[in-house]
């Protein structure tokens, strides 16, 4: 059907990444699919993150909006 | 204006039903009315108002928003919208239809929610004005009128008949449709109507309860309010008063493993539960105290302070009658601003 933009639809995202910054930290870095950053962003904003069959909640972007090629999450 | 006797108001129900799903209230078997879908032989309920507020048309109880599929690291999102089909919701009254703009406020500003606005594309709203309010009626003190609702097309019952007036497009073309089974009318019969219910309004208990103390900017005015502690000190956080609510419109998403693919969908929440936005943190809302006070102040000053002064409330009553504890909006309001 209607092809209008959704947000409440998820984008598919690859985690090309993980680093272990701390025992219980992780940061992943993510891009989309064709390896791109998946959008631009301002210091402080967030992203809800899902997988699938678990839900989705809220993350801080932990990378600087200055990387043009990817994004990371420290969770 | 058209008109329609109301004995044969089954051949206007009829013709509309011909082409689309046609809702109204209909009473259930424990009497109570219930938007249902009208189908010949059953009868458009005489009670005031339903149980259940008609907002589930726009922004039902649950909602899929699209399925996702897995495949060792690959992921699947399948889009599962489609297109919602016409329909005519019938008999909505005055305040019902005020939610309705309080809701697209929520849903059409961008980002636009693609499965309410179709919804709401795809549905025609018939209003009936409200011969006879009640006691738990307060629609006046938010700026609505019972007498003059709103809506695509608004009827007025009297005199044995309906009476048909197109507010927009939709509505003209609706009406236009129906011609067959209405007759051109002059309005001094609705005139008259609008005279008693307005009086009727005029002397209701509610009829004094006025909103002038509440709008936005006045945060800080009532935050600290000492009388929100006796105010919430009953409240069981049952979430009835959400349920019920008109203008509620929180929800939470939430996914779903069938066994053969997941399921993301949308639910009806209720701020007055604990678990409501829990955070990583823990809470930002602890006590039922700090829950109550955030849904009064949503709906009668951040609301109007988000939106051009426009209260989150539409005197509907509802919650006033379904309350286990009693508490409602007009106590919080008389209680919080009397002491202006």
């Amino acid at each position: 059907m209607n092809m209008r933009e959704e947000t409440l639809i998820p984008k598919i995202g690859v985690i090309t990444d993980v680093r272990q910054d701390t025992p219980d930290i992780k940061t992943f870095r993510v891009v989309t699919p064709d390896g791109k950053k998946a959008f631009d962003h301002r210091p402080g904003q967030c992203a809800m993150l899902s997988i699938p069959g678990v839900g989705e909640a809220m993350f801080s972007i932990t990378s600087s909006p200055t990387h043009t090629e990817f994004m990371e999450f420290s969770i | 204006m058209r008109k329609c006797s109301l004995s044969k108001i089954d051949l206007l129900f009829a013709e509309i039903a011909k082409t689309q799903s046609l809702y109204m209230p209909i009473d259930g078997a424990d009497g109570r009315a219930v938007y249902s879908k009208w189908q010949a032989g059953k009868a458009w309920s005489s009670a005031l108002n339903t149980v259940k507020s008609p907002k589930n048309f726009f922004f039902p109880h649950t909602e899929e928003l699209a399925n996702f599929k897995t495949a060792g690291k690959t992921i699947e999102i399948i889009d599962v919208r489609a297109e919602a089909e016409d329909f005519v919701v019938f008999g909505v009254r005055a305040c019902d239809a005020k939610s309705f703009d309080i809701l697209d406020r929520v849903f059409l500003t961008d980002p636009v929610d693609s499965f309410y606005a179709s919804r709401r594309e795809h549905g025609v709203i018939i209003t009936t004005a409200c011969n006879r309010p009640t006691e738990t009626c307060f629609c006046t003190t938010f700026g609505i009128d019972a007498a003059e609702p709103a809506g695509d097309i608004s009827t007025w019952k009297t005199g044995g008949e309906l009476y048909l007036k197109a507010n927009t497009e939709k509505g003209e073309a609706l009406l236009a449709a129906l011609e067959g089974v209405t007759e051109a009318a002059d309005d001094a019969a609705v005139r008259a109507e609008k005279e008693n219910i307005r009086k009727i309004m005029k002397k209701l208990p509610l009829a004094d309860v006025k909103a002038d103390a509440f709008g936005g900017g006045k945060t800080k005015q009532y935050f600290d309010d000492p009388a929100w502690a006796a105010l919430s000190e009953s409240c069981l956080g049952c979430g009835t008063c959400t349920f019920v609510c008109p203008t509620c419109q929180c929800y939470d998403v939430k996914d779903f493993n069938t066994g053969r693919g997941i399921i993301r969908f949308r639910c009806w929440d209720s701020c007055m539960y604990s678990d409501f936005t829990l955070m990583a943190h823990g809470n930002n809302r602890n006590s039922q105290k700090e829950r109550f006070r955030q849904r009064f102040m949503q709906k009668l000053v951040y609301y109007p302070e988000n939106n051009d002064g426009i209260f989150g409330c539409v005197g509907c009553g509802r919650c006033l009658a379904k309350c286990p504890i009693s508490m409602n909006i007009v106590k919080v309001m008389k209680t919080l601003g009397g002491k202006n």
